[in-house]
């Protein structure tokens, strides 16, 4: 081990692999950080240029951009309310509040200090606990990774604010719109009205583009034509104080417990980074004890910007289980990744670990590295970002227009996906106005295709018998806690509606 | 107050529309006689249709029990669906001039319509940097940095 | 009107600016080609490679751009659309024929000029370690039980279905096809959710390495260079499965005889490169070159065999 650690060092120590790991990380940061580019984007145009480097310097420069992917879509999801990457969606509703009051230096700060932490811990987890996490992983099957995505549907739960209801439309909205295009299970056509395009179906970047983007984009262009032009917040007091060392003791706890989620869903091939997200935002919100601090939840608590951000980071650590020790990518980013590894002869599985350890403690390495430099990076760069508030919202609205559009044409070079989104947006400034929450949409967006292909992969294993739902203690289980969500749920509005009752009966007394 | 109520009327009777429109569809553009019973391509997305229509039915019970949305709902206000249409207008201007013209010529000029007319910018530097400013390190990036492509026009490329 | 005036004037100077370009164009390439690329994983690493090597020889930029999306519908649809001028390209694979076959396009492989075909990737049948020793074992298991044996598959009318029901025709048996969305086969085989998988070998070999997966037969009727354990079914005595995923170069049908020979003298040095060598040994995939006329006639073999064979599965539409 320690000669493998040596040689893993030699690898990676080198300048080229430093710069590597600059430039991935100053990559990714400013890619999850623009609204309409997006990290995967930047690994799939980067890819073709690690072909002819030395594979620790290319892989170094892969993980970097991953990993600064990771924190820098919680950069725009923070100022300007748009997430840069799907996992970042869980932030906005209290990080976008945040930067109204003029806090955004405050989250920002959390934001990269818990994702660093959450980020490392969650390597040393996986490095300590491959095996068993492995093993682990592969007792998720269809059935078990369905109830557990269900389970990750039930926080619409805490995410819809004022109706469960209408939160719940938006849910299924977002489901619905994933089954647009083609069903690769059975290789059908499913709304496609004959159209070749429409084979390509609903691209969840895209859609989610258009639901964030265009809304503010709207907004913003509405007020100037109005002549209500009015600046967000008070410019002069954009503040640039990092969270103290009082902040990291306070919510250590929370981070912890948010990790550890991240981590064990990260290792569960094909969930990944948003559902880990919502399932700590709901999880911090739950465990509040405090009913006055439960209510600030989705108006501005550092803590709905502390749970997602660890735990969306926490899951680079769990993913990397899959990737190296079963070869299996959880989400688009880790499967180009992967495709990196293979071209340098990385073969990720069982033998990876034994015939080219030293590789993998490279990779290691790298993440480690990469952690650090997204972290000084971010932290020195936060006055700097944040003084984006001060641009002229129209400006900058303008620039996000272009980039949008520009955006969502690259992820597939597709002009119907321009349409999409530009259709999406109406839709999401159509949904703002009559008060469904957006972010339920973006749930069942980011589950719909998972929900769907493992209930039917799990109905045709068991030849179309239910009971395989309900076959092992792990689905069970989720079963239980969907339960218990809604029970909960349900226990809360009923309440709520009587203590209104009681209000009423007594001014009618 | 009697306006404000009719909204879960409003949006029960819009989301049964529109579940029924789904779950009508599921049948015309979806090919059903394969697979085993529940678990056809089309069981999900008809699941989903049945949930929409439930959803819908609720919203008008509540209408029926009297529920008033906590918050207020804004009505349409002046002049909004004639902004927004222009404002959507630009977009799809974008789009498809990208598509005719290429990124290159479309960008700058619909920038600057768009800060000149849209946004009634009347500073010339920010009317004319700010457009050739946003195209050339969009190139940069994805061109020059990248390597990779951007839309070439087709009717540029007919020239 | 001053401001069109302007507008218009900006519009001119740029569309010279470009147009010179195209002006000039006496040589092919003059500007830089874009090569559509179909899908991800393996295809893709592919892809851009040869983009990469191609970029080289023929001294323009190729760009690798991809069109994901209905098996490969989408970016067939959109090379269909564009001017046959050689500077769009596609990055193809046998899923001209099972697009077309499965009612996907209204156009078939003749809409499409090959250039060159690059690489053949082998799919193979791996069973988790101990459960089938070897391909007759599992053959008198579901001769025995018909229907029984669970199968995982890619998704109906992919390219792992195909294979398998080549596979399992050539046995005489019948199974029961399990659809994954994505390729998760050697997990579902570790954790015995499924009885056998047919998948590329780079999915499996660490595995079988390990000792936790063993492949029994691949479809190829010679051994692959990068798994050369593994049997063939023709040895195996089952003479007539011989597929392979073969992939290649194509244009639109009616580009310029010259342009096509210019990008095929360049694919052709660049399969013989010691690059693509080291990377077709990296990545697992054989390297097997084809000028445009042996690729021609080798994609119509292959689409009708296809065609009969997706007819027969009920999937032709």
């Amino acid at each position: 081990m320690i000669e493998n650690l040596i040689a893993a060092f030699h690898m990676t120590a080198t300048l080229e692999v430093f710069f590597a790991v600059c430039l991935g990380s100053f990559a990714g940061i400013i890619f999850g950080a623009i609204p309409g580019l997006t990290y995967s984007m930047a690994l799939a145009l980067m890819l073709p240029f690690t072909f002819t480097m030395e594979p620790a310097t290319g892989i170094s420069l892969l993980l970097a951009t991953y990993i600064g992917g990771m924190t820098g879509g919680s950069i725009s999801a923070i100022l300007i309310g748009i997430p840069g990457t799907p996992s970042a969606a869980a932030t906005v509703a209290d990080g976008y509040a945040l930067a109204k009051k003029g806090e955004a230096s405050i989250a920002l700060g959390a934001a990269v200090i818990v994702s660093t932490i959450g980020g490392l811990i969650s390597l040393i987890i996986m490095i300590l606990l491959v095996d068993f996490i492995s093993k682990f992983a592969i007792k998720f099957g269809p059935a078990e990774i369905f109830m557990l995505v269900l389970f990750g549907f039930s926080t619409i739960c805490g995410l819809a604010e004022r109706s469960l209801f209408r939160g719940l439309v938006a849910g299924v909205l977002g489901l619905m719109l994933m089954t647009i295009g083609i069903d690769e299970l059975e290789g059908v056509q499913r709304f496609t009205f004959g159209n070749v395009q429409m084979l390509q179906g609903v691209n969840l970047l895209v859609a989610m583009i258009g639901l964030f983007a265009v809304p503010h984009i709207l907004e913003v262009f509405l007020q100037r034509i109005n002549k209500e032009d009015k600046v967000n917040f008070d410019v002069g007091e954009v503040k640039t104080t990092l969270p103290g060392f009082q902040f990291i003791k306070k919510y250590f706890n929370l981070v912890l417990r948010c990790t550890g989620l991240g981590t064990s869903i990260g290792a569960i091939p094909g969930s990944g980074g948003p559902i880990a997200a919502f399932l700590a935002y709901s999880h911090a919100k739950n465990s509040e004890k405090d009913p006055k601090e439960k209510d600030t939840f989705g108006k501005g608590n550092i803590a709905g910007v502390v749970a997602p951000e660890a735990a969306n980071n926490a899951v680079t650590g769990g993913a990397m289980v899959p990737l190296l020790s079963l070869g299996i990518p959880g989400d688009p980013a880790t499967a180009i990744i992967l495709g990196g590894l293979l071209i340098h002869g990385i073969v990720p599985g069982p033998m990876l670990f034994i015939e080219n350890a030293p590789a993998v403690y490279s990779i290691y390495f790298a993440i480690v590295a990469a952690y650090i430099v997204v972290f000084i990076f971010q932290v020195n760069f936060i006055k700097y970002i944040v003084k984006i508030l001060k641009v002229q919202p129209h400006h900058l609205a303008c620039a996000i227009l272009i980039m949008v559009v520009v955006g969502s044409y690259v992820i597939r070079n597709s002009f119907l996906d321009i349409y999409i989104m530009i259709l999406m947006g109406l839709f999401g400034y159509f949904l703002n106005r009559i008060k469904i929450p957006i972010t339920p949409v973006v749930l069942g967006l980011v589950l719909g295709e998972a929900i769907e292909s493992n209930y039917r992969t799990a109905m045709s294993l068991s030849s179309g018998e239910i009971s395989i739902f309900f076959s092992s203690i792990v689905s069970v289980l989720f079963f239980l806690l969907i339960i218990l969500t809604i029970a909960l749920q349900v226990k809360k509005r009923i309440l709520e509606i009587r203590k209104q009752k009681n209000q009423f009966d007594k001014g009618a007394a | 107050m009697i306006r404000k109520s009719k909204f879960y009327l409003a949006l029960g009777l819009g989301v049964l529309a529109f579940s029924i429109t789904w779950i009508f569809l599921v049948f015309f553009q979806i090919e059903g006689n394969i697979g085993s019973p529940g678990n056809t391509p089309r069981s999900i997305p008809f699941f989903l249709g049945c949930c929409m229509f439930l959803l819908g039915v609720i919203f008008i019970y509540q209408y029926y029990l009297g529920y008033r949305p906590k918050s207020s709902i804004e009505g349409i206000k002046k002049n909004e669906i004639k902004n927004i249409a222009i404002c959507i207008f630009f977009f799809v201007l974008y789009s498809f001039t990208l598509e005719w013209f290429g990124f290159l010529i479309s960008t700058p000029v619909i920038i600057f319509l768009i800060t000149r007319f849209l946004l009634q910018e009347k500073s010339w530097k920010i009317n004319i940097l700010f457009p050739i400013l946003m195209t050339a390190s969009i190139y940069f990036i994805f061109i020059t940095l990248l390597n990779s492509a951007l839309p070439r026009g087709t009717i540029i490329e007919l020239l | 009107m001053k401001i069109v005036k302007k507008i218009s004037s900006i519009l001119v100077a740029m569309s010279l600016l470009l147009g010179s370009n195209s002006f000039a164009a006496d040589k092919f390439p003059s500007k830089y080609v874009e090569m559509t690329v179909l899908f991800g994983g393996t295809a893709k690493s592919v892809g851009q490679l040869v983009a990469k090597g191609l970029e080289k020889n023929l001294g323009a930029t190729v760009v690798p751009v991809s069109r994901p999306g209905g098996g490969g519908a989408v970016g067939y649809k959109y090379i269909q659309s564009r001017p046959a001028s050689g500077y769009d390209i596609v990055w193809n694979s046998n899923s001209v024929s099972t697009t077309f076959h499965g009612g996907k396009v209204p156009f078939n492989f003749k809409t499409f000029a090959p250039i060159a075909a690059m690489s053949i990737e082998v799919p193979v049948l791996a069973v988790k370690a101990g459960s089938f020793k070897d391909i007759n074992e599992l053959a008198a298991y579901a001769k025995k039980n018909p229907g029984k044996l669970k199968v995982g598959i890619s998704g109906k009318g992919a390219f792992t279905h195909l294979t398998s029901a080549i596979i399992f025709d050539a046995l005489g048996v019948k199974v029961n096809y399990i659809s994954y969305g994505k390729g998760k086969a050697p997990t579902e085989l570790l954790a015995g959710r499924i009885d056998a998988a047919v998948q590329w070998p780079g999915q499996f070999r660490s595995f079988d390495k390990a000792g936790q997966l063993k492949m029994l037969a691949a479809t190829s009727p010679k051994r692959i260079a990068s798994d050369p354990g593994v049997p063939t079914m023709q040895e195996l005595g089952y003479k007539k499965v011989d597929v392979t995923m073969w992939r290649g170069l194509a244009a639109k049908k009616g580009t310029p005889k010259d342009h096509i020979k210019a990008i095929e003298a360049a694919a052709k040095t660049y399969a013989s490169s010691p690059e693509f060598i080291a990377a077709s040994k990296k990545i697992g995939f054989e390297i097997n070159y084809l000028d445009s006329k042996a690729f021609g006639k080798k994609i119509a073999a292959d689409d009708k065999k296809i065609g009969q064979l997706m007819k027969n599965l009920g999937l032709k539409k």
